[in-house]
């Protein structure tokens, strides 16, 4: 009589412990999307600033990793109370009876019958959840570092963009100071003198936006890495690299993708967890209204957290026809959210593969085929002031416009970084096209010229100068707010319903996307593409 | 060592080595000209034969007493002069065609085979003929398609200087080259007989620097403005004897006048295509303007030297310019010059002096111009730079130059005591009479009226008591 209730006692006392965070896997998991995770602390950056480096700042800074542990210790809290049974309840009487004679004293103990039951169940159901958001941790990690990298070629690009901007500036000034010098003479009038001053006051207008977003991208990448508003101490690098080869076999990204993609492998899990919740009503729908739970939760920043438990109660008035119906419909609900995921993922890789090609042709039309025709318009013109056909005022308009095509050419290759950043983190893994780099960089420093080294005819090849851009200024492309932080990605619940892609368009509220800098104004660029960023939306995240 | 060559030597030793071959090269005023030789004597008809710089004549041939030409009219390669060939349009091979020479009373019969790729016609602009045979395409003939040959026949019945071109899309067709002389001489003989005639066609030219192909469309602001469809230093030198009589004939297709200026002699303006003028309507002049489509024949009487003949419009005796560019002229550009050259390191600042030294440039070759283009200024002469262009050339008279030698002479050798030379390198030097308000580094320049000085029509306001309209009688 006495051994069951001993050995439910002991059992009662077996708790398992709490599942601890094994580095190495967690590892594994995020070196296949390309990802080292930092070994140990790591000094503040100084000097130039790799991408690498910049993405383990954050990895190893960046609160919304500690953030993401804390979850992770909360999970695992809910595994150990899923391993215990509930206490028993001691209960103590004293009865005087009537009519004289001693008091009767009664001691009961109850204990709940279902919990020894379920306990098993349970504990799968709280590893599954478990799993799943450390999962749904790596993917957090996978995020952030593709929010860094991406803010850290947004930064490599504004700091190119300054570079030439500042030539171009240049131009515009000389040719200001020039037209001073003939004015001076009695050679020029006011009208065209005041045109030349206007010229060049537009052109230091651009400087100063340029030099904004400078500013906008490099403190970006510092709150990104964990270091807010530390931005003197560093400086990324002042080119960017050539985009690499195409990338064409669309359909084995796609099966990357999915084979790979941490939230969906998250959402398997939940769901996992949950079919084994909706087993369990169906067994014991006898002991009451059980009820598996899984939830989907909104977080600020589009994502979807999934978790799940069981509750249950006594069949006293029915025999939770109702929670089994119930049950049914959400793991239903579960499942079409899964594939929802799986299809939002696959049509992120087409169209983040559509803008890749698209950036990566656009830049090559510019430094191709716009920016030599550029060079041979300067050279000709070069010779038509030499023999007296123009004047230097039409020479330093024509090398100002050149140098506004490089700037073009700097924008649309910073586009093309920033798409490919976007594919890499929708496929979770690296792209087959090679790394950056492979290519070479795009050089701007031969825009500028020793004045002592009259080299007059042929300026050979100005190889890539870098880059002229001048995307105008893009200006803001209304502050994507900060998508860099899929807001941990925590657990991507559902990613169910991404609704259709198609609008992207709007970005609700990605957290922090980074910084689009601020395409505030797409001014006079060509970035034909920001247009859609609706891509920002790292695949499956809305 | 003939006299020349030994002139050519003397007047090489005043420059470097390495000019001397590029004038040897390029000039065309020390080796050779390049018309075709013409006798240099009278012919049966007693004619002395027209020379056409850079040209030639048209050969006949008798047929029943009629003289037969035949004229070509196709595309050619052209050189302006070295550095600039074009695709044109001309006669038998060369623009302008081939000098057309016959005599009052003679009947001619003149074959026109098109190879254009359109139609065409001949005007003989100038001669009396019968109206069918004038050449206006749709009035007088209908056109002579590509590979047809039409046939014009007519009897000259005039003498003077006259000139052929098309007259069916004339505007194409003469802006490509289409045209040539054609000189009647008088058949009674000259009443003051010349031992040279020179026949030169004036023309203008829209090759756009970098391009090579005129362009029909332009209307004035032309590129080359050429003799004989040359232009300096390419067009040959007009040569004569110490003493000779000496005719020029020019005939002007272009659409500018052209007022010819001949340095050294007052010239006589003897003739036109309404023939040699009666003695009492010569007139002495230096300068004679040639119309569009005029012809003008101008005789002098040659003393020996080198003397310029060219047009007075200075534009015209440059080669390719802009027009309506930025003034450089006493414009500081140090300091600026640098700082252009980090963004355009072929940039050179130009002309705060003046243009005097862009041959310097220019010919150093540091100072690329577009393909297919000459520079503004050149040729080299005994003294350095020419830095002309266009419608410029030189009348070399030398007092062993041969009867019937075209050849170029070379420099001339002046006389001691003959030459203008340096007397003192100090501006102070002298006492010179001076008038006027000379202008310094701290000078104002012209005052510029000021709009305040009409008080300011600020407010327009109240007109009121102006009384205005009084005394308009209305």
């Amino acid at each position: 009589m006495l051994l069951p209730v001993v050995s439910v006692l002991f059992l009662a006392g077996c708790a398992v412990t709490a599942p601890e965070l094994d580095r190495s896997e967690m590892a594994e998991d995020i070196s296949v999307q390309g990802i080292d995770l930092p070994e140990s602390e790591m000094p503040r950056p100084s000097g130039e600033l790799t991408l690498e480096e910049a993405i383990h700042q954050a990895l190893w800074r960046n609160p919304r990793m500690q953030q993401a542990y804390a979850k992770l210790d909360l999970t695992a809290a809910d595994v150990v109370e899923a391993s215990q049974f509930s206490n028993p309840t001691l209960s103590l009487s004293v009865m005087r009876p009537e009519g004289g004679g001693g008091n009767e004293y009664g001691v009961g103990l109850a204990w709940g019958l279902s919990g020894l039951l379920m306990r098993s169940a349970r504990q799968d159901i709280a590893e599954s959840h478990w799993e799943s958001t450390r999962l749904q941790l790596a993917e957090g990690m996978v995020a952030l570092a593709s929010d860094t990298e991406r803010a850290w070629y947004d930064a490599v690009a504004a700091r190119q963009r300054v570079q030439v901007q500042a030539l171009e500036t240049r131009a515009a000034d000389l040719g200001s100071l020039l037209g001073e010098r003939f004015y001076d003479a009695g050679n020029i009038t006011d009208l065209k003198r005041a045109q030349l001053r206007i010229r060049a006051a537009e052109a230091r207008l651009k400087l100063e936006d340029a030099r904004q977003r400078e500013r906008e991208t490099r403190l970006r990448l510092a709150h990104l890495m964990g270091l807010p508003g530390e931005v003197d101490d560093w400086e990324v690098p002042g080119k960017l690299p050539l985009p690499l080869a195409g990338v064409d076999d669309r359909e084995a990204l796609v099966e990357q993708a999915l084979e790979q993609r941490l939230d969906l492998r998250a959402l398997d899990h939940a769901l996992e967890g949950f079919t084994e919740g909706v087993a369990l009503v169906r067994r014991y729908r006898w002991l009451g209204d059980i009820e598996p739970g899984i939830e989907f939760e909104r977080e600020t920043d589009g994502t979807r957290l999934w978790g799940g438990g069981i509750s249950f109660t006594l069949p006293i008035f029915n025999q939770n026809q109702a929670g089994i119906a119930r049950a049914e419909a959400r793991l239903e609900d579960g499942e079409a959210r899964r594939a929802q995921l799986e299809q939002a993922i696959t049509a992120d890789v087409h169209q983040h593969l559509v803008r890749l090609t698209h950036h990566r042709d656009k830049f090559s039309a510019k430094r191709y085929e716009l920016l030599p025709a550029r060079e041979i318009e300067l050279e000709r013109m070069q010779e038509r002031v030499n023999f007296m056909f123009d004047d230097v005022f039409d020479l330093l308009v024509t090398k100002q416009e050149e140098l506004a095509d490089w700037q073009r050419a700097v924008a649309a290759l910073g586009d093309y970084w920033r798409a490919r950043v976007d594919l890499a983190f929708t496929v979770a893994g690296e792209l087959p096209d090679g790394a950056p780099g492979d290519e070479g960089y795009l050089e701007t420093d031969a825009l500028e010229h020793d004045p002592s080294a009259m080299d007059h005819g042929d300026h050979g090849d100005h190889g890539d100068h870098g880059d002229h851009g001048d995307h105008g200024d893009h200006g803001d492309h209304g502050d994507h707010g900060d998508h860099g932080d899929h807001g941990d990605h925590g657990d991507h619940g559902d990613h169910g319903d991404h609704g259709d892609h198609g609008d992207h368009g709007d970005h609700g509220d990605h957290g922090d996307h980074g910084d689009h800098g601020d395409h505030g104004d797409h001014g006079d660029h060509d970035h034909g593409d920001h247009g859609d960023h609706g891509d920002d939306g790292h695949g499956g995240h809305h | 060592m003939k006299r020349r060559n030994f002139l050519l030597a003397a007047g090489a030793a005043m420059l470097p080595a390495t000019t001397l071959t590029r004038v040897m090269a390029e000039t065309g005023h020390e080796h050779h000209n390049e018309g075709e030789t013409t006798p240099g004597e009278r012919t049966d008809q007693g004619y002395m034969p027209v020379h056409t710089p850079n040209g030639w004549t048209l050969p006949y041939e008798m047929n029943n007493g009629v003289k037969e030409f035949h004229l070509v009219a196709e595309e050619i390669e052209h050189e302006f002069a070295p550095g600039s060939v074009a695709r044109c349009w001309g006669y038998n091979g060369t623009t302008p065609g081939p000098t057309i020479e016959a005599v009052e009373g003679d009947k001619v019969r003149i074959y026109v085979t098109n190879r254009l790729p359109e139609y065409t016609s001949v005007h003989w602009h100038g001669i009396h003929l019968p109206s069918g045979m004038d050449g206006v395409k749709g009035v007088t003939q209908p056109p002579i398609h590509p590979g047809e040959t039409f046939v014009y026949e007519f009897e000259l019945n005039q003498h003077g200087t006259h000139m052929y071109h098309p007259h069916a899309d004339e505007m194409v067709q003469m802006a490509m080259g289409m045209m040539g002389m054609f000189i009647i001489h008088p058949k009674d003989g000259e009443i003051e007989p010349v031992d040279r005639d020179y026949a030169i066609l004036l023309h203008n030219w829209a090759l756009h620097p970098g391009t090579r192909t005129p362009d029909p469309s332009i209307m004035v602001d032309f590129d080359l403005w050429s003799m004989n469809s040359k232009v300096f230093p390419a067009i040959d030198s007009l040569v004569a004897k110490t003493g000779e009589r000496v005719r020029v004939r020019m005939g002007n297709l272009s659409m500018w006048n052209h007022p010819m200026h001949v340095h050294g002699v007052s010239f006589e303006v003897t003739g036109s295509d309404g023939g040699r003028w009666p003695r009492e309507q010569w007139r002495k002049e230096t300068t004679e303007i040639v119309a569009v489509g005029q012809t003008r024949d101008i005789e002098f009487v040659a003393p020996p030297g080198d003397w310029a003949f060219h047009c007075h419009m200075s534009h015209h005796t440059m080669n390719p310019m802009g027009h309506g560019i930025a003034n450089t002229l006493g414009v500081d550009q140090s300091g600026l010059e640098d700082e252009i050259r980090t963004l355009l390191p072929g940039y050179m600042a130009m002309g705060e002096h003046g243009m005097a030294d862009h041959q310097d440039h220019t010919d150093g070759g540091h100072m690329r111009g577009p393909e297919n283009t000459l520079p503004m200024g050149m040729g080299q002469g005994p003294f350095g730079n020419i830095g002309m262009g266009g419608m410029f050339t030189l009348i070399k008279v030398r007092d062993d130059q041969e009867p019937g030698d075209f050849s170029d002479p070379g420099w001339y050798w002046h006389p001691d005591g003959e030459v203008a030379r340096r007397v003192s390198s100090d501006p102070d030097f002298g006492n010179p009479v001076r008038r006027g308000k000379v202008a310094g580094a701290d000078s104002d320049g012209l005052p510029t009226p000021s709009r305040d000085a009409h008080g300011g029509h600020g407010g327009h306001g109240g007109h009121g008591g102006h009384n205005g309209h009084e005394g308009h009688n209305h």
